[in-house]
């Protein structure tokens, strides 16, 4: 049906002779949510819409509406375009698309069947066994399934339906005044999540939260999880392979193609083309195919990103780094599907002698793209022993130079997929936990 | 049990150490228009390890308690010491002048709650709840029922071993009337150590809720005061609150070491010679404070804090007690077995005197007599502000017209300077209510009447 | 199909309630970066939201395909009725008299009615405006949006009503020693009107910029601080106001749990949240159909009343006043705020600093934390001037202070008669359109802190 809305707004463009890409999706949407020990409710929702892009002598305009209405939406947008600037933009064409998986039948049959409340249960059960003082103070579930359908007037027509799965759950102990919470969340594409153990996982933090340790003077190595790393690279790292940030001379990797900026192990790359990848898809949003990016490859910078207006303000080609929050909102630059890869040990070396174990920023948003600098406070964080948590450590402030410590840091082999929304972006991450060693702690 | 305890405390490598098992069964139940309610019930326990290596504490706990687990939770607490001890200038030491405690303390118990059954209770204040409801003047009403069943097993390196055992009880009961969109309340509440017949000594739980209601109908057609300065009686309640939180907090040894008002003050003259103020675990069997062997292993002992108008002792624990030269008296107190014990308050209370009521009231030319209070703050200064439930204005020694919105406030020392008067009655009034310092207490506190100079606050 | 009949069949299968909210969104969003267009968008949507209570469980099932209203609405029952045995607690909903009316609220000047050029050129207006010697950037965003919406509940309502909503939002940064930024909102519930009065503030947000440009480090410690309408809003709105939202009261997330009738803040205060004002949080009906009433949450000093929906009033036992909204047809109503006022009192601004030897005066805000469960706040002031024997002396930034939210209404000791409110949005999960608003206040005593 979102297929047809699709064409039928292609058909008119044609018509009006304009050019222009139609983008739409349908979804449909369940989340249980967890308040208090128990499934509080669940929301259900199907979502359809069309995002249209018209580009007239240059100028872009862009409306937004429901099935049926693409006509007007046309229209208003092409007149809208009148008012822009000019941008060089140019649509792709007919390209090769790859197979990529990002459809899990077992994911839609359990959505349909209303399975998420049994899965739920379980992992407020599993949370509530591991301690009685546990309350599963609030989380929840997302079930996902939709189709999103790219065409332009330069012929592109494609569509690839997409699943998705995600718990999270926060235990806490109440006190008075200071409640401990731990949390944890795990997302897949796939039908192939263990909620139970999410629940067991999260109750088993945060009892490991109840003794508390002084905050350490000496200075300690840094063991962050895939989970604190990632937010913190997503605010203080990845916008420097921003292609517009770097023309604008906001990154720290502008004009250093090539250079040696990482130790020789590390790779980063924005790789799409994963099957069953949180950020996986064979097209971008503005229907460019995918294909992997190295940013950084064994050290050395290779490559920044683009979507298709950037790619005309740079004079390059997009490399289909076009990203839509909704339907609702134009195509933007974005990252895709990030995966850091170098040499791998084993966790438990990460956390060998004396290390801080942190599991949580607050305040990575504060993090200064443009000289990778960042100030966070770390919570949950661990004071650890060769493994042994031997209590929590609050208000401990870490502060540090990403880029900086891309040169020194170790990755363990715990890999995770992370996935979480900051206003209309995404972050789609996979990363293992990192050790950290010039990293300053206080507090 | 204690067997485990006694071994594991010998086998310590550590300076000193204290196990602490702490089990507790509790219920609530809230009750609203005798209709929505909310039943908890829960049973846990586990077991609290402090210790102290090189003059720095750990602390670690668990909710197991078999030998394993708490060898692995005093190697884990000894770690989190040894670690501390490395970063730590000012060693902690301990007043070491104390006599081991042995033996059994239970609290006394008259008709203990737990032979009525849950239904029992829920059905009490639906019927409570219907009642105060079926006033017309009554738009909303809420019951609360608490009971706290604990039993501790404290074992130390000092050579202490005592086993506990006590029921502490409160109940509420609150009516709402609607003043054209200005919520007017009604409260009764108690809370006590103790039983179901000691909970109920002074009103039938019937009693309680149509008190309830009446407070809330005369405050209907009562009027708001004048603001200012005027001379006031305070009753039980607010003799123990003012007590508690203004005066309280600030001789607790942990707030005077960081520089509360009360700091360097021992020796002054705070109050009025009328005054004194004591605080003690042991005061009395039923007040809701009572705290025989605090978690330290220390027996009460009463502390006077305020001895006719001179300030004279803080509050300690044994490691305060030590740095300032004091005797620790029983109030190192932890909430659960999870929390480390801090310096709290058991029940606060101002000694009687010698007055009447009925005299003091009939020599007061103009001024209020307070009852009972409805929130309110006090800060490290010892300033105040609380709201009373009900003010009633007295004139040429009688009391005239009831008034509501009233609120009393100053600062807590210069409120208990002022004090002229002191009566023969005495009551502990705040057993309901729980302290919040981090983590919870069970505190109480009281008194007789005072008559002295505040601040009235309200509007006209 | 009927949508009345609908309901009623639910009804009649044993729901305890249900209701339907269709709504369409017609949306225009502007936004100008240094004199050149960046974003233009136009758009319009609809979907709908179907809810079912049985017994004790709850299903929401909405869907943008109003062809299958029928099925969202079964699916909801069919959540409803499974999740029902699952409940561990009790619910219901408090009764409400049904309402049948519709309301469409007016738009001096329809935005419908101006293209968006002209709206272009408006915004350009501005730009010149702000355009001087220290502003080095500027950012303006518009945006209108006209939402109608239809609720039908099982018990009895049908009410219709059309809000419009407009706000612009001016941006500006300069340079001094280190970069900085001014922000200021101009809206409310209305036409194109509402932009109009955004030149009244073009210099308010350039007398801020210009201020911090010059601004130093504050002191830092415990200090009176007085703060301006907007930041008494803020704190009004943040502090205050989300403690005593009835979902937070009734599942013991607030510190105001059991507190109605005490003591909870100084004689001078009264808070009220009152969605039948004008502002941008104004509508006529909430989300569940109930009509919008004024709720006085603190009067003269004392707790008085929360923001409820139906089911939080049942779980309090209490009136359900209006307090339920959603951000769209996606998602199920949550108790909100919309226009959360201190209100003002009888002092001169003068009198307030008067006797202040050494203070801060602070201006508006750039975010903060707040903690309703623990009754903690941490805001960051936009702007701040140091107070020194009573009078207004050097501009400050980066100025933040925290503490206790009932603590510190106590310690409110002056409130002005100046009355200005501010435009905002309030996130809870959704967000929501809200103004805040007071009067001058001073705290005796707050923890001030600074941060370089």
């Amino acid at each position: 049906m979102i297929e047809e809305s699709v064409k039928s707004a292609l058909g008119h463009l044609a018509r009006l002779n304009l050019q222009g890409d139609v983008y739409g999706e349908r979804s449909q949407k369940v989340t249980f949510s967890i308040m208090n020990g128990e499934i509080a409710d669940s929301t259900e929702y199907e979502d359809m819409g069309l995002g249209i892009r018209v580009i007239k002598d240059g100028r872009i305009g862009f409306g937004y509406c429901v099935p049926g209405k693409e006509r007007e939406c046309i229209l208003r947008a092409a007149e809208l375009s009148r008012l822009s600037g000019t941008s060089g933009i140019i649509l792709p064409e007919e390209q090769g698309i790859c197979n990529v998986k990002t459809y899990d039948e077992k994911v839609r049959n359990a959505l349909e069947d209303g399975m998420g409340s049994e899965l739920c249960g379980n992992m407020i059960d599993a949370a509530v066994s591991t301690h009685k003082d546990i309350i599963p103070s609030h989380g929840g579930l997302f079930m996902g399934s939709g189709t999103r359908v790219i065409g332009n007037t330069n012929g592109i027509f494609l569509s690839q339906d997409f699943t998705a799965i995600a718990g999270g759950i926060a235990a806490s102990i109440p006190g008075e005044r200071t409640s401990l919470v731990a949390s944890e969340s795990k997302c897949s594409r796939r039908m192939d999540m263990d909620f139970e153990h999410l629940g067991t996982l999260a109750g088993d933090k945060v009892l490991s939260m109840k003794s508390k340790s002084e905050n350490p003077s000496d200075k300690l190595p840094v063991v962050m999880t895939p989970h604190a790393m990632g937010m913190l690279l997503w605010f203080g790292l990845i916008p420097s392979f921003n292609g517009e940030n770097v023309r604008k001379g906001k990154s720290v990797y502008q004009g250093r193609i090539d250079e040696k900026v990482a130790g020789e192990n590390i790779s980063i790359v924005d790789d799409p083309t994963r099957d069953w990848g949180m950020g996986s898809f064979p097209f971008d949003d503005e229907g460019v195919a995918a294909s992997p990016i190295p940013l950084i490859s064994q050290g050395y910078l290779r490559h920044y990103f683009y979507d298709l207006k950037e790619a005309a303000s740079s004079d390059t080609i997009s490399t289909g780094n076009g990203t839509r929050g909704s339907f609702k909102t134009p195509p933007q630059i974005g990252d895709r599907n990030i995966i850091i890869t170098g040499k791998n040990h084993p966790v438990q070396q990460l956390t060998e002698g004396k290390v801080i174990l942190v599991d949580g920023v607050m305040g990575a948003h504060t993090s200064s793209p443009a000289s990778g600098d960042f100030s966070v406070v770390a919570n949950p964080a661990w004071l650890v022993e060769d493994g042994v948590k031997l209590g929590r450590l609050d208000g401990l402030m870490l502060s540090g130079n990403l880029p900086g410590s891309l040169e020194t840091m170790v990755l363990g082999d715990d890999y995770e997929k992370l996935y979480d929304t900051i206003g209309s972006m995404s972050i789609r991450m996979e990363l293992p936990s990192i050790r950290l060693t010039d990293i300053t702690h206080s507090g | 049990m204690r067997d485990i305890l006694n071994r594991l405390v010998d086998r310590s490598t550590a300076d000193h150490v204290e196990f602490r098992y702490h089990r507790r069964d509790q219920k609530r139940i809230e009750m609203v228009k005798g209709d929505s309610e909310e039943v908890h019930s829960s049973t846990y326990g586990g077991v609290g390890v402090r210790v102290l290596v090189d003059g720095a504490w750990g602390f670690s706990s668990t909710n197991r308690t078999d030998e394993k687990e708490l060898t692995d939770t005093l190697r884990i607490a000894e770690g989190a010491a040894r670690l501390s001890a490395r970063n730590k200038k000012e060693k902690v030491v301990l007043e070491d002048d104390l006599s081991p405690v042995r033996g059994t303390f239970s609290a006394k118990v008259n008709d203990s709650v737990t032979g009525y059954s849950i239904e029992d209770k829920v059905k009490l204040l639906i019927g409570l709840d219907r009642e105060m409801m079926s006033h017309p003047d009554i738009v909303s009403t809420r019951c609360l029922w608490n009971e706290l069943q604990d039993e501790k097993v404290i074992v130390n390196g000092t050579g202490t071993d005592v086993r506990i055992l006590d029921e502490k009880v409160e109940f509420y009961a609150i009516a709402y009337a609607d003043l054209r969109g200005e919520k007017v309340v009604g409260m009764e509440s108690r809370g006590v150590t103790g039983g179901w017949k000691d909970l109920f000594s002074r009103k039938s739980p019937g009693e309680m809720a149509q008190d309830a209601v009446k407070t809330a109908t005369q405050l209907l057609k009562a009027k708001h005061p004048k603001g200012g300065n005027a001379t006031v009686i305070l009753n039980p309640e607010l003799v123990g609150l003012i007590s508690h939180e203004a005066i309280g907090h600030t001789v607790e040894a942990d707030f005077v070491l960081s520089g509360s008002v009360a700091q360097g003050k021992i020796g002054q003259r705070v109050a009025s010679e009328l005054v004194t103020m004591v605080d003690h675990g042991n005061a009395s069997p039923h007040a809701a404070g009572w705290t025989p062997v605090d978690d330290e292993g220390t027996p009460s002992q009463r502390t006077e804090v305020i001895k006719d108008g001179i300030l004279k002792e803080y509050l300690c624990d044994r490691e305060t007690a030590s740095l300032l030269g004091m005797t620790p008296k029983g109030n190192a107190r932890a909430y659960e077995y999870s929390d480390p014990p801090i310096i709290r308050m058991t029940n606060t209370f101002i000694e009687p005197g010698d007055h009447r009521l009925e005299e003091l009231i009939e020599e007061t030319r103009d001024g209020y007599y307070l009852q009972g209070a409805m929130g309110g703050q006090a800060d490290a200064n010892a300033e105040f502000t609380f709201g009373v439930e009900k003010a009633w204005r007295v004139v040429n020694g009688e009391l005239t017209e009831l008034l509501r919105g009233v609120s009393i406030s100053g600062s807590g020392f210069e409120v208990l300077k002022s004090v002229d008067a002191v009566t023969d009655d005495f009551e502990f009034q705040m057993g309901s209510g729980y302290c919040g310092k981090f983590q919870m207490a069970k505190v109480d506190g009281g008194g007789p009447h005072l008559r002295c100079e505040a601040t009235i606050g309200g509007k006209q | 199909m009927d949508e009345k009949k609908l309901t009623l069949d639910v009804m009649d299968r044993g729901a305890v309630y249900c209701d339907i909210r269709k709504e369409r969104w017609y949306s225009t969003v502007l936004n100008l970066k240094d004199g050149v267009p960046e974003t233009i968008i136009q758009g319009e949507e609809e979907g709908a939201m179907t809810r079912v209570l049985y017994g004790n469980g709850w299903g929401y099932v909405g869907t943008a395909d109003m062809s299958s209203l029928e099925s969202a609405m079964d699916r909801a029952f069919m959540m409803a009725k499974n999740s029902d045995p699952l409940r561990k607690q009790k619910t219901g909903l408090a009764h409400v008299d049904p309402q049948h009316s519709k309301v469409i609220m007016p738009m001096k000047e329809d935005f419908r009615d101006i293209s968006p050029e002209e709206k272009l050129d408006f915004l350009r207006d501005i730009e010149g405006h702000l355009k001087c010697d220290f502003v080095k950037s500027t950012d303006i965003r518009y945006r209108d949006t006209l939402v109608k919406k239809e609720i039908i509940t099982g018990d009895g309502t049908h009410v219709e009503m059309e809000i419009p909503r407009t706000v612009t939002y001016m941006i500006i940064t300069g340079k001094s020693d280190t970069v900085q930024m001014a922000v200021h909102g101009v809206g409310g519930t209305g036409g194109f009107e509402m932009s109009r009065s955004t030149y009244d503030h073009v210099d308010t947000v350039k007398d801020m910029l210009k201020n911090l440009l010059k601004a130093k480090s504050p002191p830092s410690g415990k200090l009176p601080v007085v703060m301006d309408p907007h930041l008494t809003g803020v704190f009004s709105h943040e502090a205050f106001g989300h403690a005593a939202e009835g979902d937070l009261v009734a599942s013991g997330n607030s510190c105001l749990k059991g507190k109605i009738g005490e003591k909870v803040a100084s004689d001078m205060v009264t808070i009220k949240d009152d969605p039948t004002m004008d502002g941008y949080g104004t509508f006529p009906f909430d989300d569940e159909g109930t009509k919008a009433k004024n709720r006085i949450l603190v009067k003269d000093g004392v707790l008085n009343d929360f923001i409820l929906d139906r089911e939080n009033a049942w779980k309090l036992g209490m009136e359900p006043n209006g307090g339920a909204r959603a951000e769209d047809f996606r998602v199920k109503p949550l108790v909100r705020m919309s226009n959360t006022i201190l209100e003002p009192g009888d002092m001169h601004f003068e009198e307030l600093i008067e006797g202040i030897d050494r203070g801060i005066y602070a201006k508006s805000t750039s975010g903060g934390q707040v903690s309703p469960a623990q009754g903690t706040f941490q805001f960051n002031a936009q702007v701040a001037f140091l107070i020194e024997n009573g009078e207004i002396t050097r501009p400050l930034r980066n100025v933040s202070f925290n503490g206790f939210t009932l603590e510190t209404l106590q310690k409110i000791v002056g409130v002005s008669k100046d009355f200005e409110t501010g435009v905002g949005h309030c996130g809870k999960g959704q967000s929501a359109p809200v103004t805040d608003g007071g009067a001058n206040v001073l705290i005796s005593q707050v923890t001030v802190g600074g941060r370089e």
